[in-house]
């Protein structure tokens, strides 16, 4: 088949009906957005720890901290998400998650409970990885002049570096949650009904998988958009004291309009 | 049937922008041969069909893993649609040389010319129909597995209510259970699976209380483990499954479906299909002929 034959055997009005809000928007879209949100959240929180971990006095902590991101990040996502929802109860013969969990305002599945923990704690090895570099990059001085004016370690750490360190760290968590978005999708596979199942059940009934996937392409491609202008706003509140003029938002997502920045 | 994993629309993808889907010595069986097939004669039974080349390949499409049907074991093809195919092939004086393709994408590497026929268990569709052309060898319904605890206490879809059923993505069990949701007062939740191996370990794993699959599968898995897994009533939803072929291969065609019915006569598929345990799947007797037996509007 050539590329002639692939547009004329696009049928648009299967791909606008998948689009549309009505069909894609309920479970599945929502399902995407909240555990990737909680998966990104959780997994800082953890990588935060970890990362601190990793620069510990302690030879224990540093150790648990190298396994923990040796491991996670070594294997894959993947197996790591069949491990908790299936694996771990084959293995060790009792559930780790209820079926369903009330939550009040609504009922969350233990399949998205089990993936939300398995990208949690996945995304936590990266993540502890990024912050690491980011306290990294905040100059020892500034530790030193804090404990030089009576801060304990831990304020220094809490109200002088991690501020710094953020500018550092927004960016690559940024990248972090762009692919949390996607990599929610590999969830389908323990039954979760998120966006990528949707079109995988979608196009299983109309037979016109290139124009679902098209679609859910598409609605990815808006989640990670609408994070991306979220982004920039963070980014432009942490960066004020450094940069006067700021940009328009056209000029960071494409990088045009504004002041030159190449190199040459 | 009803499976569409998703490695295929990148191979879908891929088939239409590229020209090779899979390994790359697939197209070579039919390009320069379709004048010369028919007339050339081999120790086989019958005479070997255009495009195919007598000594040459018979290039089969298929979706491993999906046992019992197909699956490998190292680099090697197994399964009961697979020494069919075998067969088939050897009557026709050549040989079966299988391929790899996701099911999504399947059709369009048969029409691509990625290959000459498919057999992957699919069910015969009307929709299908209007692609590919197909010789009916079996029927295939779909059944459910249940722990052994639960034997007995499931037999119908209605002793499901109010439990948790695992279905495959694509199967026409998830339409059937909504229509009978509407007859109950505590409907039957559905849970999907892409993929047959994580639905099945769910209900081993009592995430779910009854396993929803193609018969054979169900079959196969009793079979298998009987410890974890139990059969649930009988088989519903029967539709036949073929071996597709692209429309203008009449040739092809009227010669695959000579060799079928010589290997129902002489009980030679039977004896295929009785190794895996899926005999009791074979057409019945007065569905032999084939054609008649390939009417199907269900949307499998």
């Amino acid at each position: 088949m050539t590329l002639p034959t692939l547009v004329a055997a696009f049928d648009t009005g299967t791909f606008w009906e998948a689009l549309s809000p009505e069909t894609a928007m309920g479970r599945a879209l929502w399902a995407t957005v909240y555990i990737s949100v909680s998966a990104q959240v959780i997994g800082t929180i953890i990588g935060l720890f970890a990362a601190l971990g990793a620069m510990s006095r302690f030879v224990a902590l540093r150790a648990l901290s190298g396994v923990y991101v040796w491991f996670f990040r070594g294997t894959p996502v993947i197996v790591q998400v069949f491990f908790w929802y299936l694996g771990a109860s084959i293995l060790f013969g009792f559930d780790l998650f209820p079926r369903e969990i009330d939550l009040g305002f609504m009922t969350m599945s233990g399949a998205a409970l089990a993936g939300i923990t398995a990208l949690s704690i996945n995304e936590g090895a990266y993540m502890s990885e990024i912050i690491r570099a980011g306290i990294m990059s905040v100059p020892p001085g500034q530790t030193e002049a804090a404990l030089s004016v009576g801060m304990t370690r831990g304020t220094a750490m809490r109200r002088v570096v991690l501020p710094q360190a953020a500018r550092i760290i927004v960016p690559g968590l940024g990248n972090e949650f762009n692919n949390m978005l996607k990599t929610s999708s590999l969830l389908t596979f323990i039954g979760v009904y998120e966006l990528f199942q949707d079109a995988q059940v979608r196009y299983s009934s109309n037979y016109q998988p290139v124009e679902v996937y098209f679609a859910v392409a598409l609605w990815y491609l808006l989640l990670t958009t609408i994070w991306q202008l979220i982004q920039i706003q963070i980014e432009r509140h942490l960066g004020r004291s450094d940069r006067a003029e700021s940009e328009s938002w056209a000029t960071r997502i494409f990088g045009v309009g504004g002041p030159r920045r190449s190199w040459a | 049937m009803l499976r569409r994993p998703l490695a295929l629309m990148f191979c879908l993808i891929l088939a239409v922008f590229v020209s090779a889907c899979g390994d790359d010595d697939s197209g070579s069986s039919d390009s320069d041969s379709s004048d010369k097939g028919s007339s050339s004669k081999s120790d086989s039974d019958i005479d070997t069909p255009a495009p195919l080349e007598a000594g040459g390949d018979l290039v089969v499409c298929t979706d491993v893993p999906y046992p019992p049907a197909e699956y490998q074991e190292g680099t090697e093809f197994k399964g009961y649609e697979v020494e069919m195919l075998e067969s088939v092939a050897e009557r026709m004086g050549v040989t079966a040389e299988f391929q790899k393709t996701g099911f999504d994408g399947i059709i369009g590497a048969l029409q691509a010319k990625k290959c000459d026929a498919i057999v992957s268990s699919m069910n015969i569709t009307s929709e299908r129909e209007e692609q590919v052309a197909f010789v009916p060898y079996m029927t295939i319904g779909q059944a459910v597995a249940v722990t052994p605890d639960a034997e007995g206490s499931i037999n119908a879809l209605e002793d499901l209510a109010g439990k948790t059923v695992a279905v495959q993505v694509g199967t026409t069990l998830k339409a059937l259970i909504e229509k009978e949701n509407a007859n109950l007062d505590e409907p039957i939740k559905v849970q999907s699976f892409p993929d047959a191996g994580a639905a099945a370990a769910a209900l081993q794993t009592g995430k779910v209380d009854a396993f929803f699959a193609d018969a054979p599968v169900v079959a196969d898995y009793v079979n298998k483990q009987p410890d974890n897994f139990a059969i649930g009533g009988t088989q519903i939803d029967e539709l036949p499954a073929g071996i597709a072929l692209r429309k203008e291969d009449s040739e092809l065609q009227d010669a695959v479906q000579e060799v079928i019915d010589a290997m129902y006569e002489d009980g030679s598929l039977e004896k295929i299909f009785a190794k895996f345990n899926v005999d009791e799947f074979l057409l019945a007797d007065d569905a032999d002929e084939g054609d008649e037996a390939a009417e199907g509007d269900a949307t499998s």
